[in-house]
C-alpha cells in the first residue's frame, strides 16, 4: 500500500514539476517549495549521520560502538568550539567572532590546495599533454596503430598549446600569436560544443528517465490507463510550450534575430 | 580588540595555511595524521556552519508568513516539508538495530520501513530527477539560440555538438552503421567520431582551461595565505 501511495504521490509531483515547461504555476511553486524543504530536511540529516554523529560525538562524548574500546579524543571539542563560534553569525553584536572559525576554514583550504592542485592539475596535466609521452604504450606497436596515436598525440599538444595562447594576454594577438589564437579559439569550439552535446544528451536520458517512469512505474497493475494518461498530459504540455513560443512576449515590436 | 577582529583571522589563516602546506610534502605518518584529522576538524565546523543555512531558508520563510507576503503559502508548504521529514526522521516506530546501543539515534535512510526512507525514495528523488530533467527543454532552448551558425566558431561549435549528440544515441550510430569497422573508414562512423572529439580537441579545450584555473588557485591561496586577500571576512570592523 505504502509503494501504492508513494509511486502516485511521486507521479504527481512530476507532473506538477513537468508543468514548469508550459509556465510558472501554483502547481510547480507547491512542488518547488516541497522539494526546498523535503531537501533541506535530507541535508541535515545527511550531516548528522556521516559527519556529527561518528566525527564529533561519537569521537568526544559517545561510544558508538560498545563492542569495541573507546576513550574520548578531546582534541575534537577544537572543532565543536570553532562551530558554536561560527554561529555567532546569528548574534549581530558578536557576529565579529565568526571570522575565526572561517579563518580557520578558509586557511587550511588554502594551504589543502596548493599541493594536490600542482600536483595533479598543473603539472600532471602538462605532462599528459606532451607527445612522446602518450606515444609511450605505443612503442613498439605496428605502422596502422603507431602512426594514428601519432597523430592524435601531436594534434592533442598542438591544440593545447593554442588554447594556452589564446588565454595569454601579455601580447597582443597579432601574427603568429594571433593565428595561434585562432586556432586556440576553434578548438575551444569544439571543446563547448562536445561538452555541450554531452549535457544536452545526459539531461535528454534523464528526462527519458522521469518519463518512463510515469509510463511504466506509476500504475502498478500495468493496464493502459497511467500511460494514456500521461501521454495524453505530455502532448498537451507540448502542445502549450509550441503555442507558447509562437506568442511574442510582452513589449516584444517584433521577432528577436 | 580590533586585533581580534581583523588581525587574529589573518594570523588564523597563515598558520593553518603555511601548516596545512608544509604537512602535504612531509610524508611522515605522524604529520599526515595531524593533516587527517584537520580535515575532520574543518568537516565538522562546516556541519555547523550548514545550521546557518537552515536558520536563514527558514528565518526567510517564517517572517514571509509572519508578514503575509504574496505567495505566504508556497512558505508553509516548505516549512511543513522540513518539519514532516524532521519528524519522520525519528524512529520511535522501530527498535534500534541488534547490537547497537540502546541510545544510538539512528534512523534516517539506515531504517528502510521508517518514514524518512519512504518520503526520501518517493517524494525528493522523484522530484530532484524531474528538476534536473526539465533542465533539458532549457538547455534545447538555449541551444536554438547559441547554434545559430552566424560565424564560423558558432558552426564549429554547432558541427561538434551535433555529431556528439547523434553519437551517443542508437538512431545517430545507426546513420553510420554501414561503414567499416576498422580501418580508415571506420573513423567516420558517428561514434568514433564523438569518441575522438571528447578524447582529443575537448580533451585539449579542457586542459587549456584547467591549466588556468590552476594556476589561478595557486595565486588565489598563496594570496590569502599571507593575508593580501581577506575578503572572507566580509565588510566591517
Amino acid at each position: 500500500m505504502a509503494t501504492f501511495i508513494g509511486t502516485w504521490i511521486a507521479a504527481g509531483l512530476t507532473l506538477m514539476i513537468l508543468s514548469f515547461l508550459y509556465r510558472d504555476n501554483p502547481f510547480f511553486r507547491f512542488a518547488e517549495h516541497l522539494y526546498v524543504g523535503v531537501s533541506n530536511a535530507y541535508i541535515v540529516w545527511l550531516v548528522w549521520a556521516t559527519i556529527v554523529l561518528p566525527d564529533f560525538i561519537g569521537r568526544v562524548f559517545i561510544n558508538l560502538d560498545p563492542a569495541k574500546p573507546w576513550s574520548p579524543d578531546y582534541w575534537f571539542l577544537v572543532p565543536g568550539v570553532l562551530g558554536l563560534i561560527m554561529l555567532t553569525r546569528m548574534v549581530p553584536a558578536i557576529e565579529w567572532m565568526s571570522r575565526w572559525a572561517l579563518a580557520f576554514v578558509v586557511g587550511w583550504g588554502a594551504g589543502f590546495v596548493i599541493g594536490p592542485v600542482l600536483n595533479s592539475y598543473l603539472l600532471a596535466q602538462l605532462y599528459a599533454s606532451f607527445p612522446w609521452v602518450n606515444m609511450q604504450p605505443y612503442l613498439g606497436a605496428p605502422a596502422s596503430e603507431y602512426i594514428p596515436a601519432l597523430i592524435n598525440a601531436v594534434i592533442l599538444f598542438v591544440c593545447v598549446v593554442t588554447v594556452l595562447v589564446y588565454f595569454f594576454f601579455s601580447y597582443e594577438h597579432k601574427g603568429v600569436i594571433g593565428g595561434a589564437a585562432k586556432i586556440g579559439i576553434w578548438v575551444l569550439m569544439v571543446a563547448f560544443g562536445a561538452s555541450f552535446g554531452s549535457t544536452v544528451m545526459a539531461r535528454v536520458s534523464l528526462f527519458i528517465g522521469r518519463a518512463r517512469f510515469l509510463v511504466q512505474d506509476a500504475e502498478p497493475t500495468g493496464h493502459a490507463f497511467s500511460a494514456l494518461l500521461t501521454l495524453g498530459l505530455l502532448i498537451a504540455i507540448i502542445t502549450a510550450i509550441i503555442a507558447r513560443r509562437r506568442q511574442p512576449p510582452a513589449g516584444e515590436s517584433e521577432p528577436a534575430e | 580588540m580590533m586585533f581580534l577582529r581583523r588581525q587574529l583571522p589573518v594570523v588564523i589563516a597563515f598558520v593553518l595555511g603555511m601548516f596545512t602546506l608544509v604537512i602535504f610534502y612531509i610524508p611522515a605518518a605522524p604529520m599526515q595524521g595531524i593533516g587527517d584529522r584537520l580535515k575532520i576538524f574543518v568537516t565538522i565546523i562546516g556541519a555547523f556552519a550548514m545550521l546557518l543555512g537552515i536558520n536563514s531558508i527558514l528565518g526567510q520563510h517564517i517572517t514571509k508568513i509572519r508578514k503575509r507576503r504574496p505567495g505566504y503559502g508556497y512558505s508553509w508548504v516548505l516549512i511543513l516539508g522540513f518539519v514532516a521529514m524532521m519528524i519522520a526522521w525519528i524512529p520511535w516506530w522501530s527498535a534500534p538495530p541488534e547490537g547497537s546501543a540502546a541510545y544510538y539515534p539512528w534512523g534516517g535512510l539506515e531504517n528502510p520501513q521508517g518514514a524518512f526512507y519512504w518520503m526520501f525514495f518517493w517524494i525528493l528523488v522523484p522530484m530532484q530527477a524531474t528538476m534536473f530533467s526539465i533542465l533539458a527543454f532549457f538547455i534545447a532552448s538555449a541551444a536554438y539560440r547559441s547554434f545559430r551558425a552566424k560565424t564560423l566558431e558558432a558552426t564549429v561549435l554547432l558541427v561538434a555538438a551535433v555529431i556528439v549528440m547523434l553519437g551517443r544515441v542508437p538512431l545517430g550510430t545507426s546513420m553510420t552503421s554501414w561503414l567499416p569497422d576498422a580501418g580508415f573508414w571506420s573513423s567516420l562512423r558517428l561514434e568514433t567520431m564523438t569518441s575522438w572529439l571528447l578524447n582529443i580537441p575537448n580533451a585539449a579545450g579542457f586542459r587549456g582551461i584547467v591549466l588556468g584555473v590552476a594556476l589561478g588557485i595557486i595565486a588565489t591561496s598563496v594570496r590569502i595565505i599571507f593575508g593580501v586577500e581577506k575578503t572572507y571576512m566580509g565588510g566591517g570592523d
